[in-house]
């Protein structure tokens, strides 16, 4: 295990890796997208209190719980280059900032189009909706600061405020419980029974993988990009582009 | 069958809701791959560039 993470963590290793892996990712998190979300939208039966509009649960949760997550991995990246100095984690931040605030937005606007139907307004300043909109500010902040073009004092920034901003994932999780919110309490979690039905369940946990698959997807080839323009002095990289027809 | 499409499509009343919703996740998701692939192709075109240039 910790050799396989020693191996990533060159960069020559690293692209070579994921030149194998990224052909048939790519394929199975769209396919897993496009079936959890025709299944949610066909196939699974409407709720008998949201009629219809509970369909809305299948592009939501997933781009909320990527929101939480992918912020979450950031804080880990965020350790590995203040403690190791790992120069590959601060590729990878940058490129998870992207795609986790692309879900962020994501999780807002549909929630937020959710709230009218249901909640008779597009906004409310409720704890949940609140601290996921900060969410989404701290991932602003790590995306402009990340395209410094002083690499290692922006490597430093953005590790420090991935890592302050950790602090935002437990109030968001947990403030349908510490407050009286407008916004539901948890679907799914990992201690308890679903309080979903399986007709239900079932697509959403599908969504939920084939947005992973993806974001997935996207933070490994936009890390793999950018580690070309940073090690392109190197002599691997120009092996690379003297030999492989793109 | 037309009009058991239709009324799927009308999501019982939540149809503007339910489809702009989809529309969105399309569009986010689409343009973040989209971005990633362009950046991907400046990148490709820019180091070739870079490395014929040091060759010669």
């Amino acid at each position: 295990m910790w050799n396989f993470l020693y191996q990533l963590a060159s960069p020559r290793l690293f692209y070579e890796k994921t030149s194998r892996w990224l052909p048939w990712l790519l394929p199975v998190a769209l396919s897993c997208l496009l079936l959890g979300l025709i299944w949610g939208l066909v196939f699974a039966p409407a709720d008998y209190q949201q009629g219809d509009a509970f369909r809305m649960v299948y592009v939501h949760v997933p781009a909320a719980f990527l929101s939480l997550t992918l912020y979450a991995y950031m804080g880990f990246l965020a350790l590995l280059l203040l403690v190791w100095r790992i120069k590959i984690a601060g590729l990878m931040l940058r490129a998870s900032a992207s795609v986790g605030m692309g879900m962020a937005l994501l999780a807002l606007l549909s929630g937020s189009i959710w709230g009218k139907p249901m909640w008779g307004a597009w906004w409310v300043w409720d704890a949940r909706l609140t601290s996921e909109l900060i969410l989404f500010l701290l991932y602003a902040a790590v995306v402009a600061i990340g395209q410094s073009d002083d690499t290692d004092r922006s490597d430093k920034l953005i590790a420090i405020l991935a890592l302050v901003g950790v602090v935002d994932l437990p109030i968001i999780h947990y403030s349908v419980y510490w407050w009286n919110t407008l916004h539901q309490g948890a679907t799914l979690s990992l201690l308890s029974k679903p309080k979903m039905a399986a007709s239900m369940l079932y697509p959403l946990l599908c969504c939920m993988l084939g947005f992973t698959l993806y974001a997935l997807c996207l933070i490994l080839q936009k890390t793999r990009t950018h580690l070309l323009c940073r090690e392109r002095r190197q002599s691997w990289v120009k092996h690379l582009v003297e030999t492989v027809s793109w | 069958m037309v009009e058991a499409i239709c009324s799927w499509a009308h999501m019982g009343g939540y149809a503007s809701y339910v489809w702009s919703t989809y529309a969105l996740a399309g569009g986010i998701l689409g343009y973040l791959g989209f971005k990633t692939w362009w950046h991907q192709q400046r990148v490709r075109r820019q180091l070739h560039q870079w490395v014929k240039r040091l060759s010669t």
